[in-house]
């Protein structure tokens, strides 16, 4: 196991970051390096303008290096965007020698069975995380080893994206002399920065409201029962308060951060709120309620979508431990509040776990993800010098090969 | 392909009798109305009473939202009319209630059956005041964010047409006699356009793009002078503003039935003769069909997007910041190339929205998430009001 800080890098819609990390004795995670930079080039979380893109990750790498006195060589991306599927595969096979119970041999098997997928050719897996085993088709099995049956199958969750796409994010890293050991898709990232092993088991849905992508992972009796990405972020917010409003996008942004709020509120109606003068730009104000119905509308489709297909899907009713709104989108005034009204479910701001360090960092929901992914780059660390179970349990990489 | 038409409210039954009359065997005609005495009238359709519980056979008041609710409660009579029907087309005068406030309901009643939706709207005339046409501008806006397309008909240029002491009936009969035609013409158009096709994907596109502000108008001409005579109507149209529709467009779409006769040289006359009277960057498409027993004999119907209706200059304050936004999408665009092109389809396939421009647009369930949200559900936002320095 490395002593040496994990360095991770998103190249996001909004924001390009990258966090320096190490694992601390007690089991936390120190956050000891932080750099930020708004991001260009990148629409609906996949790189448009690759010099731009990686301009951002120049400046955010240097910050990192400055703030947390190290030098960036090598770095964990977190990949994003709505060209990432995740598809469930089952694989059974028959136990080898009943009488002595499941060898690891027959696991061995199984997984590659399981894992065994055939993709659209133009993608490339991400993640290969074993769900669930079920022995002679009695499911919930955590860990089968030694028990006795005929029949082992394993449910395999397979995330995968477009090659191409995925290549020019790592290539956006390259292009300033990164070496990218490892990729991570940022939906499953947040949801292992805030989740309890408790909310797990009760079944949670982790919704982190991205700059240009919504994405959803829903786990249930402690496995993933469903994940999910629309193309569709905070971005979206500030291109439709533009266009309503006729107003640049920069203004849009401003005013979303600053009087955007997710519920319509009667108070709010008649409020004006002022956009102070620009070059350029004459002052000018428009009504709260006119900008809350702007949000709640995009924010209450974007909801609705996820929830149907949690409901297609009969997950709903599964979500004891109600949602996890990470992200920035979670910032917006009243965004779980709206999401409580339409999932009909309790919901909660994520707070990443377990992690100390500079400030900012623990308490933002944005951030999330890059400090999941620091978590994931740890535990696979730990899992590849001694075979552990845990949700890094993730088999072969392909990138590992190729960086 | 199915056809229905279905006339919603005074306006829309009386075009929808028109239409009856003009085309026997046709296709099936309904006619939607809450008031009941004004249906009682109308003589060789089906017509279909709404509202009779709540509004006991008496029309609205002129009120949208209890036309729509008066629609709403009658559901499972309307739901039936749009099964196994491709092409549904709605005809509704703007103005009144039911008009305004049925149309899009049962617009979009037929998209959930599975039917393209498009609408034929007359807007009302000058005379009708400025609270009728607001209403309209407002049912418009309505429409036109649930129906694949819409076309208009601007009632008050036909009152150039009519002589001062015209009875007020036949100012009202004109428009419908138009719109009926129009209907007429264009089914034509997209049933018969063989030869340079123009289907229905091509009519969406484009009615898309000029979001609402589209105005037809049908020309026809027989015998020698046929061409000239096409030409000569479609000049002097009265729904054209006599030509200033057409000089200010910035698309239009040409189409040309003729006979089993019709010769290569006549559409090109036909097409130049058109494209002449317009913008020299304008975009055309076209679409040529004969008609296998015309002899001689030839119809233009051409559609044209303006630029703003001369309604919209005195809409009110609510519904003239939504116009504005959806009427600034096709102008830049379509003004890109300085000679006049001639193309069949494709041209307005590409969707560009703000930020999202040129990126792949996120569809989900057939709705494009990157047109905001308020927009595709129509609530109204008032744009920023420039600060008294």
């Amino acid at each position: 196991m490395t002593k040496a800080p994990i360095a991770v890098l998103e190249i996001g819609t909004s924001k390009v970051c990258a966090l320096v990390g190490e694992p601390r004795e007690d089991g936390n995670i120190m956050i000891t390096g932080m750099g930020n930079c708004p991001s260009c080039g990148v629409r609906k979380g996949v790189i448009v303008d690759m010099e731009k893109a990686a301009a951002c990750v120049q400046t955010a790498i240097q910050e990192a290096e400055t703030s947390g006195a190290v030098e960036i060589r090598q770095v964990y991306l977190l990949v994003n965007g709505e060209h990432i599927h995740g598809s469930v595969n089952q694989g059974s096979v028959s136990v080898f020698d009943p009488a002595h119970g499941i060898s690891a041999d027959d696991i061995d098997d199984v997984t590659d069975i399981a894992r065994a997928i055939n993709l659209p050719h133009e993608n490339e897996r991400i993640h290969t995380i074993p769900q669930m085993y079920s022995v002679d088709g009695q499911g919930g099995v955590i860990n089968p080893l030694g028990m006795h049956g005929a029949r082992l199958s394993l449910d395999m969750l397979i995330v995968h994206g477009s090659r191409n796409i995925l290549n020019n994010t790592i290539q956006a890293a390259r292009n300033v002399g990164l070496e990218v050991l490892d990729v991570a898709f940022g939906g499953l990232c947040s949801a292992l920065a805030t989740l309890t092993p408790e909310q797990k088991e009760c079944g949670v849905a982790a919704i982190d409201l991205g700059g240009g992508t919504t994405s959803h992972v829903v786990y249930a009796d402690n496995a993933i029962a469903s994940m999910g990405i629309i193309a569709v972020g905070g971005d979206h917010l500030t291109n439709d308060i533009s266009q309503g409003f006729t107003i640049s996008l920069r203004r849009a942004e401003a005013l979303k951060h600053e009087a955007g709020a997710a519920l319509i509120d009667a108070a709010d109606h008649f409020r004006r709120i002022a956009i102070p003068l620009e070059v350029g730009f004459p002052a000018c104000s428009v009504t709260g309620g006119d900008l809350n119905a702007i949000i709640n509308a995009r924010l209450d489709e974007t909801f609705k979508i996820i929830k149907d297909e949690l409901e297609k899907k009969s997950l709903l009713q599964e979500l004891g431990a109600g949602i996890i709104l990470t992200g920035g989108g979670s910032r917006l005034k009243g965004t779980e509040m709206l999401a409580e009204q339409i999932f009909g479910v309790s919901c909660a701001i994520g707070k990443p776990r377990h992690f100390s360090g500079i400030s900012t960092v623990q308490e933002g929901p944005e951030y999330a993800a890059p400090l999941g992914m620091i978590r994931y780059a740890i535990r696979s660390a730990t899992r590849n010098a001694a075979e552990s179970v845990s949700l890094g349990n993730l088999i072969k990489r392909w990138f590992v090969g190729q960086t | 392909m199915s056809l229905l038409i279905a006339g919603i409210g005074n306006g829309g039954c009386n075009t929808a009798r028109v239409i009856a009359r003009q085309w026997p065997n046709g296709p099936k005609i309904v006619g939607v109305n809450t008031d009941q005495r004004a249906l009682a009238e109308l003589d060789g359709i089906e017509c279909i009473p709404i509202g009779e519980k709540m509004l006991k056979g008496l029309g609205t008041g002129g009120d949208p939202r209890v036309a729509r609710q008066a629609a709403a409660a009658d559901v499972e009579k309307l739901r039936p009319l749009f099964t196994g029907i491709d092409l549904a087309i709605f005809v509704a005068g703007l103005g009144g209630g039911t008009g305004s406030g049925v149309a899009p309901f049962l617009i979009e009643e037929a998209k959930k059956a599975g039917a393209l939706t498009l609408c034929f709207v007359m807007l009302p005339f000058e005379f009708e005041g400025p609270r009728r046409k607001e209403k309209a501008e407002r049912g418009l806006l309505a429409i036109r964010g649930a129906a694949d397309g819409v076309i208009c008909l601007p009632s008050q240029r036909l009152v150039s047409l009519l002589e001062d002491k015209a009875n007020i009936r036949e100012a009202f009969r004109r428009a419908e006699t138009m719109l009926a035609a129009g209907i007429q013409e264009l089914w034509r158009v997209l049933n018969r356009s063989s030869i340079i096709n123009f289907n229905f994907a091509d009519l969406r596109a484009f009615l898309q793009k000029s979001n609402g502000n589209c105005i037809f108008c049908c020309a026809e001409g027989e015998g020698e002078q046929k061409i000239a005579m096409v030409l000569e109507g479609i000049k002097k149209h009265a729904l054209f503003n006599n030509g200033q529709t057409l000089a200010n467009a910035d698309a239009f779409v040409i189409c040309v039935i003729g006979g089993a006769d019709l010769s290569i040289a006549d559409v090109n006359r036909v097409v130049e003769g058109v494209l002449a009277l317009g913008r020299k960057d304008v975009l055309a498409m076209t679409g040529v069909g004969c008609e296998p027993e015309w002899r001689d004999k030839i119809h233009v119907t051409v559609l044209a997007t303006e630029k703003r209706l001369p309604a919209a200059e005195h809409a009110s304050a609510e519904a003239e910041p939504a116009r504005q936004d959806f009427a600034k999408v096709p102008a830049q665009e379509l003004s890109e190339s300085g000679q006049p092109d001639l193309i069949q389809t494709g041209l307005f396939d590409a969707v560009e929205q703000g930020r999202f421009k040129g990126i792949n647009p996120t569809i989900v369930d057939g709705s494009n998430l990157d047109i905001p949200t308020f927009i595709r559900r129509r609530i109204p936002v008032q744009k920023a009001k420039i600060a008294n320095v």
